[in-house]
Formats: structure tokens, C-alpha cells, sequence
């Protein structure tokens, strides 16, 4: 049995006013339940308005986006809420997503009281558990954001997105921004976080061996459009649409040994 | 033997701050031959682009560099400003990351080519020079790039652009400093290609400032790893990316997500820990914390670069061991 579709575009179509091209044609991605996928493009692409249209952020001109079935468009009263507590977001970069003037306590405690999560006497033991699932001491609570390292802001970010129990987690370019020895410490957290706490992964990335160590499915696109879609070992290994072949041939990879040649 | 064109000895780069003098780069030593593709390879912290600027002068006024830079064996270390002149722009040059922010958006891209032309003391039909250098860095339709803006181009244009504007003066050494970081997978790949290019048609040394060992194994013959603004490890870079002899360089190579024939990402190895503040140093080997292989002398003694063999020097005890 197929696992159920929690966030889809049904077909949608994205225009931004003053643009010759649209920002998305007739995009179709389906995000189910367990089923991390991946978005791959470069810049044009449209990956990134594929994002805030699944948010809710942009209107589409025409097509739908349908979470758990039913038009976000349409969505009012709790029903919004909730879709916007199940839905959450990881920005690029953790230094601009963050409230400089607040401690990370204070931040993690907002959305907490906000989201009535917490009661207001349980905030801070609250947030120094968030810390701890993802790899943060909790005496990090009383610190500022320029006090931390960008591993530890983009894993606050990441903190901040689970604290409201989402169904998805969107995150966008959330590791380019480090550096590759703390890239994979992130990529494991992702990771870690689907299979524990079933939180599936939309991972947006130009980088295609990021997306092949996290995701299961993938989707490519190019000047607004999918490309290609399928299983994300599949597609690397056969890509079908040229596009897709000349990304995989441009990514600058260590070429493994050739075996010594016979004497 | 002859000089090699651009040697670093003991270099030493502080900054004045509020908290006092604060080192970022510490006894780095390399060197760079005529016409020689060298990779100097870090993470942030590492010193990488402060080793580079040092090399050039450009530094801002709170930096203080010690130890010695020669090009060809002239020394470039405690220069005025005028004796700078006839060697920035003219016998070395560089390329950053932004090309956006390297080009002044209200002046044409030929515009910026003639003017470094002038300063490479090139003012002789500079129509010419100017459509062929942009040629020269594969910018086909030269007429119309030269009379766009930078907004008018695409990031691997201006990019490009800014390379022509480098080669203005013909220069003996470019200092690259992660020229594709900003830009596309696909337009990143043409950037190298062209790199390469140079090197090969124009003789031209470049050193690649990188924090990917993928594009520093394409490139460069040579490869210098900085941690905490130290060499760790130098020596053969095809060679290094398979076999290296130190454990940061080691753990580095694991973290890479890889494209094929890679596991999940439960088995990417990142290497644990922060990289440290240049504040906060850790006493002894400045890997020590975050090193599989640590032992109690490493927590105690500072080890010394030390040679391992045909070219290679690790600042690692167990140089021998790593990979292993």
C-alpha cells in the first residue's frame, strides 16, 4: 500500500507580476507520509516558490494545494491553524531566521506559549528538551544567537520548527550555508528526526549528494517546471531527462581509485 | 634551483581586537611554482582567505602580518603602498566569490575591463584588448557583454568578467578565492573548465582557495589543508583525497555527502564537536577534541609539521596510520 499523501501542488501554476516566464507551470509533487523527498534545481528553478506556495505563502493562478485532501485556499479558523502548526519551515540561513535581540530560551519559549504547548510554568524545561533532541545542551537556552556557531543556529531553527509537532518540515538549502564538517551532523539530525518522530522531509538543495543521503524520492526541476521525478537512487543513477544528466555530470565528485592495471 | 614564484615562510596573520591580539593564521609555510594549480583547502576559521589577502597586501589596517611572502624572491611582507605598485593587478590578481559585489553595477562590463587595462598600463586600443579579452574567457558575443551592465548579465558572465578584468595584466599568479561558490552547479563546472584552461594555454599559477576537496582534486596538483589557521597536511592532491595522512583531512573526506554508491545519511560520519574560535584555541594539536585518534600527548604537546615523504608533510604523529 501506498503511504498517504500529506501535502501536494495539484498542478499549480505560479506567476509573479512583471515576469515573462511563470515562476511555476503546472508543478505536480506529491509529499507523503514517511517519504522524504528531495528538490533539486538551480537558480530559476522555481524550488524556492515551490516552497512558500506549499506554505500557503503564494497564491497559485491556477491549480490547488491540497493538505490531507483539502484546498489550503480554503482553510479558516482552527483548520488554518492547525495546517500551519503541521507545516513548518527551515530557513537557509540560521543567522537571519533567528531574533537577535531574544535568547534562544525565549525564542523556543515563544512559540511554545503562542501554540498554547506549554503551560507558562513548563516553558523553559520545555525548551531545554527541544535543545536536547537536537543535539544542544540545554544551558544553551541563555544564550544569544550571535553567541552560537551556525551548527548550533540551525539546529535552534530546526528545534523551533518540531516544537509545534509538525507532519512536514520544509527546509530550504538548510546546510549550505555550514561548513561540510557540520553539514553532516545536521544531515544526520534531519535524518534521525523522520524516523523518530515521523516528521517527513521536503529537503530543497541544489546539491545533488545532499538530497541522495537524505531523501528517498527527489524531483528535478528547471525554469518552473518538474523535469523528472522518481526515486532519488533511480533518478541519480539513471536520469532520464537531459537536464537532469547534465546537473548529476557537473557536480565536482572524487573519482574513486581505478583498480591498478594489469601487468 | 630557481625561486619558486610565490613562497610563504612562518607567516603570521593577527588582528587588534577589544578582546586583545587574536591570531588567525600561524606559521603557515607553502609555496607555489610558475604555471602550478595549488589548493589551499579550510573550513571557516581555517585562515584560508586571510593567508590569501595577506598575500596581496590587502589586509585591513587592524591586521599585522608576520613571517615572509616572496614572489619570486622579492619580499611582499611590510611594503608601502607604492611599492605595491606594478605588482597587484599587474603580477598578481585576483578573483572572489561575489561577482556581483566585484563589479560597480553602474558601469558597463567593458567599461570595468578598459579600466583595468589602464591600471595594467595598457591604454593602446583598448577596444581591441577589451574584446579580446572577454573572448579570451570564453564570452562569445563580446560586443554585447561589453556594453551590459552587471545586472544585465547572468552570475557566470559577471563572473567571467571579472576573470577578463584579472587577466588584464597579464599576471604571473591569480589567487582564486572560492570564485564558484556562489554560483550554479552547471555554470560552476564551466568556471573550472576554464581555470584549468588558463592554467594550461597561459602558463598561468593559480592558487585555489576552496572549501570543497572535490573541486581541489580536479584542479590543483598540490594541496594545503588549514585548521585553525595552521597547516595540517600538504602534499600530492589526487593522491591525498584517497589516502591522507591526517585525521582532520581524513574525517573531511568522510564528511562529504557522496553522489553514488553513498548509504544513508545515518552513515555520513560528520566530525563532532565546533570548529574553535580563534579565542578559545584548545591547548596542544588543535584537532584534538574533535579526533577519533586523540591520545593524551595530543592534548599536551604541539606537534610540529613534520615531513612523511615524497612531498608530504602531516602535522599529525600518526600520519602513517590515518585511513587505516
Amino acid at each position: 500500500m501506498r503511504e498517504p499523501v500529506l501535502l501536494e501542488a495539484d498542478g499549480i501554476t505560479v506567476r509573479y507580476d512583471g515576469m515573462a516566464r511563470p515562476a511555476l507551470q503546472e508543478v505536480r509533487v506529491a509529499v507523503r507520509a514517511g517519504v522524504p523527498l528531495g528538490v533539486v534545481g538551480e537558480s530559476g528553478s522555481g524550488k524556492s516558490t515551490l516552497i512558500r506556495t506549499l506554505l500557503g505563502l503564494e497564491r497559485p493562478v491556477s491549480g490547488r494545494v491540497l493538505y490531507r485532501g483539502t484546498d489550503v485556499a480554503a482553510l479558516r479558523g482552527d483548520a488554518l491553524r492547525t495546517f500551519r502548526r503541521k507545516v513548518q519551515m527551515v530557513f537557509q540561513d540560521p543567522y537571519n531566521s533567528l531574533n537577535p535581540r531574544m535568547t534562544v530560551g525565549q525564542t523556543l519559549g515563544e512559540v511554545l506559549t503562542v501554540h498554547r504547548l506549554a503551560a507558562r510554568g513548563s516553558v523553559l524545561r520545555v525548551a531545554g528538551e527541544l535543545l536536547g533532541q537536537v543535539g544542544l545542551d540545554p544551558s544553551l537556552a541563555a544564550r544569544y544567537p550571535h553567541e552560537l556557531s551556525g551548527g548550533q543556529r540551525q539546529r535552534i531553527g530546526i528545534a523551533r520548527a518540531i516544537s509545534l509537532e509538525p507532519e512536514v518540515l520544509l527546509a530550504d538549502e538548510p546546510v549550505s550555508a555550514l561548513d561540510v564538517s557540520v553539514q553532516a551532523q545536521v544531515l544526520g539530525l534531519l535524518d534521525r528526526l523522520g524516523r523518530e518522530r515521523g516528521i517527513t522531509l521536503v529537503l530543497i538543495a541544489h546539491d545533488l549528494a545532499v538530497v541522495a543521503a537524505v531523501c528517498r524520492e527527489m524531483v528535478v526541476m528547471e525554469q518552473g517546471r518538474v523535469v523528472e521525478a522518481g526515486l532519488a537512487r533511480s533518478v541519480i543513477e539513471q536520469p532520464s531527462h537531459p537536464y537532469t544528466r547534465q546537473l548529476i555530470a557537473a557536480v565536482p565528485q572524487i573519482e574513486p581509485l581505478m583498480p591498478p592495471a594489469p601487468l | 634551483m630557481p625561486d619558486p614564484l610565490l613562497q610563504l615562510a612562518e607567516v603570521q596573520v593577527t588582528f587588534a581586537s577589544d578582546l586583545g591580539e587574536v591570531s588567525a593564521v600561524d606559521r603557515v609555510s607553502f609555496s607555489v611554482e610558475r604555471g602550478e594549480v595549488v589548493a589551499l583547502v579550510g573550513e571557516s576559521g581555517s585562515g584560508k582567505s586571510a593567508t590569501a589577502l595577506a598575500i596581496g597586501g590587502l589586509l585591513p589596517g587592524h591586521a599585522r602580518v608576520g613571517g615572509s611572502i616572496r614572489l619570486d624572491g622579492a619580499e611582499l611582507v611590510g611594503r608601502s603602498s607604492t611599492a605595491w605598485r606594478g605588482i597587484r593587478g599587474r603580477r598578481i590578481a585576483y578573483v572572489f566569490q561575489e561577482p556581483a559585489t566585484a563589479l560597480n553595477p553602474v558601469f558597463t562590463a567593458g567599461y570595468q575591463v578598459s579600466e583595468a587595462l589602464k591600471v595594467a598600463g595598457r591604454r593602446d586600443s583598448l577596444e581591441e584588448r577589451i574584446a579580446a579579452l572577454l573572448e579570451s574567457v570564453g564570452l562569445r558575443d563580446a560586443g554585447r557583454i561589453a556594453s551590459s551592465y552587471p545586472h544585465q548579465l547572468s552570475g557566470g558572465q559577471q563572473q567571467r568578467v571579472v576573470m577578463a578584468m584579472a587577466l588584464a595584466g597579464e599576471p604571473e599568479l591569480l589567487i582564486a578565492d572560492e570564485p564558484t561558490t556562489a554560483l550554479d552547479v552547471t555554470v560552476q563546472a564551466q568556471i573550472l573548465e576554464l581555470l584549468a584552461e588558463l592554467q594550461r594555454s597561459r602558463g598561468l599559477a593559480v592558487l585555489l582557495i576552496t572549501h570543497n576537496l572535490a573541486i581541489a582534486a580536479r584542479l590543483a596538483r598540490r594541496m594545503v589543508v588549514l585548521y585553525a589557521g595552521q597547516v595540517v597536511e600538504e602534499g600530492p592532491a589526487a593522491e591525498m583525497v584517497h589516502a591522507p595522512r591526517h585525521p582532520y583531512t581524513h574525517a573531511l573526506l568522510r564528511a562529504v555527502p557522496k553522489l553514488r554508491g553513498a548509504g544513508s545519511a545515518a552513515d555520513l560520519v560528520g566530525i563532532p564537536g565546533q570548529i574553535p574560535s580563534p579565542m578559545a584555541l584548545p591547548s596542544g594539536c588543535r584537532f584534538h577534541p574533535r579526533c577519533a585518534r586523540c591520545v593524551a600527548t595530543c592534548r599536551g604537546e604541539v606537534p610540529e609539521l613534520a615531513d612523511t615523504g615524497s612531498g608530504w608533510r602531516s602535522r599529525c604523529p600518526f600520519a602513517r596510520e590515518v585511513g587505516t
